[in-house]
């Protein structure tokens, strides 16, 4: 979006601007030259001396300048008019009480009655971003950033009478600050909504190619054996890894009516008598679930032995391959655009993808659990629902009839094995099936979900 | 006073940074607009959702608001007001909530409201659409809606001995003490009342003024609350039965993924810029399905509905 590669640019070099002429605490505590009792302004007024390695101070008057100097760019500058204050405070964490330097805050925030918008408590970092407004507008934003590795906490305050639907805008910028280098960009998509302080049982999904190379896909990943010995111990690597998710409940991409015999095998497997398949429930999640001391797992997919309303759906309604080839619409069939891949097909059509070297298992992992992957993966599917003319709509058929009928169900399944909000549940399945699953817990509102982003870590698989 | 001197001194530095700062922006900006680049620089184009209330109470809802006569003369100044504001957006095309199979009764209404033989009913796709397309000089309006009534229309989608008890969450939540899945009706919003039919209406207690009216239904709060609870509903189901799951799959997501894929059809440049006119309900899924698509600029009416704020002496 080109205006906020604009304010991209302008915060940077604004903060870089400061960053450059970092002021000592004492001069900026001078300035308050602003009105200390407007709405939305939160002084930084901790009784104890603190030394900031960042210190920002842009009051209204500097503001008023900024927005005449982008007068031709009246986007940039209506935005920036909303605003009456940008102040910043980054400390080191190893100077200060940083508990009671956050308490401090959240009391004075709970005192003039600010609201909790979003909140972020995670092993990787906190983030809390508070908001005072009534029904009309937002008179300012006060937000917690402490991303746990840099070693740094950043406190910033925004004041102005902020439109509600730019705060994301806003928000979405913040991430620039030169000094702040966190990217909540898109945990706070959609995210105006009030936090709600409800417990939540918490969901992590790993999402996984299939060892066993079934042709189900659109795209299948060919999988070298993971039977293999160097297979199997960067396997047992990244079981560890996952344990440190301290999972309740393991779910599994199988049919839910497989569940008895799921269960035999893992029967089996713990007492010694089952030797685990290929298999991606047996790999990972019989491993995984012995070592926490499971008692089950729980198969969670509706797939694909009973569809009551698909089969009852003719086919060629939803067709979108034969209507694309025949009507010239293939621009809007899946493409694989990554590198290092092969793909061919098979005499029967089904289109295999190999990749050229070996990639060990944990970096795998990563790769396709990022979520710009994830991202991309799911506009392929909006664009494969374009497919169709007029009356016909064999793409739209396809995806929703289809592909999210199924990830809902698969997404009520998790529901239906939640029992109390102490539960995490690591969910493993394709990594086709993440973004969806992922959409609806969230939106549900009754979920934490976690990546398992954080818990896999390639360097350490290399280290005996 | 030694520090204030400094500090002015900084704040100087920094005054020059930000003119440095904002001067190379401005000319990007411009080769930007110059080169036409259609790759990854293109710009998308646009869509405002206005999120109604449907003015003609036709009772299609789980949940209708009653609304006024909205041909009385004080809702029609009303509703000019709204439509100068709305004007501000300058669409291209106008889309409304109409089975793309009315497209061109539709718009033969449309030219006769144009030539001034055709009276304008009380439907917001009348009373907003056609007002609105006649003052920015469209010769159409766009249909996008799909939405077939299967059970008493088949249209060969679904088969005629279709079981409906599979995708019927609400009669299965009652015979499976389910109901507390189902939602309320909103008694905040004025005193419910239902039909002999079973339509479920909402009265409002008091007057309230059609921008208000719009601006209460396009909070982006209360459009997300709306979809929890079409994903509450979806829960409804025991073992292998997925009543809720199935309607809210394969009727709810299924119609608004198919609006989605019609805007995407009357979009002709990144040039267009399209307001749809559509039941408040649609509005959280069609904007999640335009936003996640990364092809289209969506717009909030907001700032629109609040204009007329700045205006008032």
């Amino acid at each position: 979006m080109k205006l906020q590669k604009h304010l991209i640019r302008l915060f940077t070099l604004l903060f870089l601007a400061v960053f450059l002429t970092v002021m000592p605490s004492a001069v900026a505590q001078q300035d308050k030259s602003d009105k200390t009792d407007r709405k939305g302004l939160i002084l930084f007024d901790f009784p104890e001396p603190l030394k900031a390695k960042v210190e920002v101070n842009l009051t209204a008057k500097l503001i008023s300048l900024v927005t005449k100097s982008v007068s031709n760019q009246p986007e940039v500058a209506e935005l920036i008019k909303m605003l009456d204050g940008i102040y910043v405070r980054t400390y080191d964490r190893t100077t200060i009480d940083e508990k009671k330097i956050v308490n401090y805050f959240k009391e004075k925030l709970k005192k003039d009655e600010w609201e909790v918008l979003v909140k972020i408590e995670e092993s990787s970092e906190t983030v809390e971003i508070n908001l005072l407004f009534d029904e009309e507008k937002v008179y300012g934003i006060f937000a917690i950033i402490i991303p746990k590795r840099s070693g740094e906490a950043t406190f910033v305050n925004i004041v102005g009478e902020i439109a509600p639907e730019r705060i994301e805008e806003l928000l979405g910028n913040l991430s620039n600050f030169g000094a702040v280098d966190i990217d909540f960009g898109d945990k706070l998509k959609g995210q105006w909504r009030r936090e709600d302080t409800r417990e939540k049982a918490t969901v992590m999904i790993l999402g996984s190619t299939f060892f066993t190379n079934p042709d189900i896909n659109v795209f299948n990943v060919k999988m070298d054996d993971v039977l293999a010995p160097k297979r199997q111990s960067e396997m047992e690597q990244l079981v560890t890894q996952l344990k440190a998710f301290s999972p309740t409940k393991i779910a599994v991409y199988v049919d839910e009516r497989d569940d008895a015999e799921i269960n035999a095998n893992y029967q089996g497997y713990l007492e010694g008598t089952y030797e685990p398949t290929r298999s991606l429930p047996d790999q990972i999640g019989f491993r995984l679930a012995k070592q926490m001391g499971h008692p089950k797992l729980y198969c969670v997919a509706d797939w694909p032995k009973h569809r009551p309303i698909r089969d009852k759906i003719d086919d060629h309604l939803m067709d979108y391959a034969t209507f694309a080839e025949t009507h010239n619409q293939e621009h809007l069939l899946w493409s694989i655009s990554s590198s290092g891949v092969k793909v061919r097909a098979d005499v029967d059509g089904t289109v295999w993808v190999e990749r050229e070297g070996y990639e060990p298992l944990i970096d795998m992992y990563i790769r396709m659990n990022d979520p710009e992957q994830m991202r991309a993966d799911h506009q392929s599917y909006l664009r494969t629902a374009r497919i169709g003319l007029k009356d016909q709509y064999p793409g739209a058929n396809w995806v929703a009839h289809w592909w999210y009928a199924h990830n809902l169900k698969n997404f009520v399944n998790l529901t239906r094995i939640t029992e109390s909000t102490d539960d995490r549940i690591l969910l493993i399945v394709g990594a086709g099936h993440v973004y969806l699953i992922q959409q609806f817990l969230e939106e549900s509102g009754d979920y934490i979900v976690e990546s398992p982003l954080q818990y896999l870590n390639a360097n350490e698989a290399e280290t005996p | 006073m030694k520090v204030l001197v400094k500090c002015q001194f900084y704040l100087m530095i920094l005054f020059v940074a930000v003119l440095f700062a904002v001067g190379p922006v401005a000319s990007d900006n411009q080769t930007e607009l110059s080169t036409g680049d259609t790759t990854q620089m293109a710009k998308k184009p646009t869509i405002m959702i206005l999120g109604s209330a449907h003015l003609a109470n036709p009772g299609a809802d789980v949940y209708n608001t009653k609304m006024d006569d909205v041909l009385a003369p004080k809702r029609q100044r009303e509703i000019e007001q709204l439509v100068t504001q709305l004007k501000a957006f300058r669409p291209t095309k106008i889309a409304i909530e109409a089975d793309e199979r009315f497209d061109a009764k539709i718009n033969a209404n449309y030219h006769g409201y144009l030539e001034g033989t055709y009276q304008l009913k009380r439907g917001e796709g009348n009373q907003i659409g056609f007002r609105l397309a006649k003052q920015m000089g469209h010769p159409k309006l766009y249909c996008v809606d799909y939405f077939r009534n299967y059970s008493e229309e088949p249209d060969g989608f679904f088969p005629e001995d279709f079981d409906w008890d599979l995708v019927s969450p609400g009669k299965f939540a009652k015979a499976h003490n389910q109901e507390h899945l189902m939602g309320q009706p909103p008694t905040a919003e004025g005193k419910v009342t239902q039909d002999a039919d079973g339509t479920i209406w909402i009265e409002p207690e008091k007057y309230e003024p059609i921008i208000d009216m719009y601006k209460r239904l396009n909070q982006p709060e209360d459009r997300f609350a709306d979809h929890q609870q079409y994903l509450r509903i979806a829960r409804v189901g025991l073992s292998d039965q997925y009543p809720g799951a199935n309607w809210v799959g394969h009727l709810w997501y299924a119609r608004n993924l198919k609006i989605f894929v019609n805007l995407t059809r009357i979009t002709e440049s990144a040039n267009d810029r399209i307001l749809l006119i559509i039941g408040a309900g649609h509005v959280f899924l069609v904007q999640q399905f335009l936003e996640d698509s990364g092809d289209y600029i969506v717009e909030s009416p907001l700032q629109y509905l609040n204009a007329n704020e700045a205006e008032t002496p």
